[in-house]
């Protein structure tokens, strides 16, 4: 347990030391308007944009979760959760660069105001687009991150032998201080360093398993023990037909695209960045971090008979591992938690710090960075504060509405935009009937999480690509007036 | 006239191929093509770029 609490001192201390450095960085550059702080200065190059994408698209909470889906429903959660690799790695070289010139014309420091400065319209429907998309974002992620904090509590008590709260505690605070000190280029930085540790994490975790048996062996016994666990006739738990999981890669594809913790990372790239240099890093990253789910087959092949499939890889790093390898991979984990936290926190502070703040203030910029900074310490309280007086039921349905839900609402205006350059009116209903479909078939009629956002930000883009050319005498681009 | 029935034990599955696993094969498959299309975007662009005179990465 010492070891532990050594070694999360010195990851600590080193997070925050980036934080320091990349707050002096971010001032030499003199950078104002807060592009300094809330896009990291622009100076994300493409092994740091690689791995900031591929730590935040590759959720921690997957190191435990997706192990114990494979332990439970077998071989389709590998091809589902290897979904996400192709979908950020074609996400970005597609579409990255066509978001990031927009802003760099149109200007836009977040994705709200990007939505914002992107469309034609009066002074007041910019600011109404920015407040209600900051709004949205504000809501929607406020809700995701309660699940991410309660994750890192869970598995943090156990790793430093503290009670959840006070673990939650004390991780959120390492987050916030390197947040409040480095902004976007802080958490980038962090989030390569912890892509990396994933990266070695997923390496040892599938070595482990090789020294052990072969894959097809492995496959073979897991066969004759289940069948369906190898060669599923449905996609359960992500839909009823055997293709149905194919619709991963849309949903990751949106998600990797309109989310605006993700999507935000497109428009922080420096101006010269090779794109098609970043997806070479992305691509056999993504591909190590898929091989995590074989951990979930593995322990149903050594021991079928687990009570919780979640522990399959706690019980994993206990039984196969060394305490002080099982406790650095541990860590590891922990790092793939907090990089998505991180990315959350400072997404979420900037909706309501810069978004709403700007939008209702009726301010061209933020002179100072500090209300960005300061937000994003009372953010992480907020954050805390929801963690502990949410109730524990409907967590995962309200979290996937508030996923499920920017997707829908933002699949038209940004994606949508490529077709057709639509105005601000468009571009809020847009928003408004996908957020309403999401809703609607989330509660009302039970469709399942990658089902309905897709099938809402469908909607979505009908409507804004229908009225994009009505309102531009159906062209796709409106006449100069 | 008629064609030979194939035996039934002729007949390979898509499963019995590859690793025993369909979803694995197509993780496998999947991991090449995300490998190979990156890889075509880069050669394509970097050749595109010297032809223009671009050759500030080499």
């Amino acid at each position: 347990m010492i070891f532990n609490w050594i070694v999360f001192i010195l990851a600590a201390a080193g997070m925050i030391g980036v934080g320091v450095w990349s707050n002096k960085k971010i001032k030499s550059q003199a950078n104002h308007g807060g592009e300094g702080f809330l896009l990291g200065g622009k100076q994300i190059g493409a092994f740091v944009g690689a791995g900031t994408l591929m730590a935040t698209g590759y959720s921690g909470w997957g190191f435990i979760g997706s192990p114990g889906t494979a332990y439970a429903f077998g071989s389709i959660e590998v091809l589902a959760n290897f979904f996400f690799a192709p979908a950020i790695v074609f996400g970005t070289l597609f579409f990255a660069n066509f978001m990031r010139k927009n802003a760099e014309k149109s200007g836009g420091l977040t994705v709200p105001e990007y939505l914002a400065s992107t469309h034609r319209g009066t002074d007041g429907q910019k600011r109404l687009v920015h407040f209600f998309a900051g709004l949205a974002t504000f809501i929607f992620l406020s809700v995701y991150m309660i699940g991410q904090i309660r994750a890192v509590g869970l598995v943090a008590s156990q790793w430093l032998d503290i009670p959840e709260v006070y673990a939650s505690i004390l991780l959120i605070t390492v987050v916030a201080i390197f947040t409040i000190m480095g902004g976007l280029l802080a958490v980038a930085l962090t989030d390569t360093i912890m892509c990396v540790g994933m990266l070695i994490a997923s390496v040892i975790v599938f070595g482990v398993i090789l020294q052990d048996v072969s894959l097809t062996e492995m496959i073979r016994t897991v066969g004759q023990m289940n069948s369906e666990l190898v060669n599923p006739t449905t996609s359960a738990p992500y839909g009823n037909t055997r293709y149905s999981v194919y619709l991963v890669f849309v949903y990751a594809l949106l998600f990797t695209t309109t989310l605006p913790y993700m999507s935000v990372r497109f428009l922080s790239l420096k101006e010269d960045i090779k794109i098609h240099k970043m997806a070479l890093y992305m691509a056999p990253m993504g591909i190590i971090l898929s091989l995590i789910p074989f951990v979930g087959m593995y322990m149903f092949y050594k021991d079928p008979t687990l009570a919780n499939p979640d522990s399959a890889m706690p019980v994993f790093l206990n039984t196969f591992l060394s305490p002080a390898l099982g406790g650095i991979i541990t860590l590891f984990i922990l790092f793939a938690m907090l990089s998505t936290i991180s990315s959350i926190l400072q997404a979420l502070a900037s909706s309501l710090s810069y978004d709403m703040y700007m939008s209702l203030g009726k301010k061209k910029e933020i002179k100072s960075d500090f209300i960005n900074r300061l937000v994003v310490g009372l953010t992480a309280l907020w954050g805390l504060f929801l963690t502990f007086v949410a109730p524990q039921g409907m967590l995962n349905q309200i979290a996937y509405i508030g996923t499920g839900g920017l997707i829908s609402m933002f699949v038209g205006p940004i994606i949508m935009r490529t077709i057709v350059e639509a105005d601000l009116k468009t571009c809020f209903l847009s928003m408004v009937t996908g957020f309403l479909v999401n809703v609607v078939l989330v509660l009302g009629f039970d469709v399942g999480w990658v089902e309905a956002p897709i099938i809402a930000g469908l909607a979505g883009s009908v409507v804004y690509v229908t009225m994009g050319f009505a309102t531009n005498s159906w062209r796709r681009v409106a006449a100069v007036e | 006239m008629g064609e030979t029935p194939i035996p039934h034990e002729n007949i390979v599955k898509e499963e019995e191929i590859m690793t025993g696993s369909w979803a694995i094969n197509e993780f496998f498959i999947g991991c090449i093509v995300i490998m190979i299309v990156p890889l075509a975007v880069y050669i394509y662009r970097e050749m595109t770029a010297v032809k223009e005179g671009d050759t500030s990465d080499i």
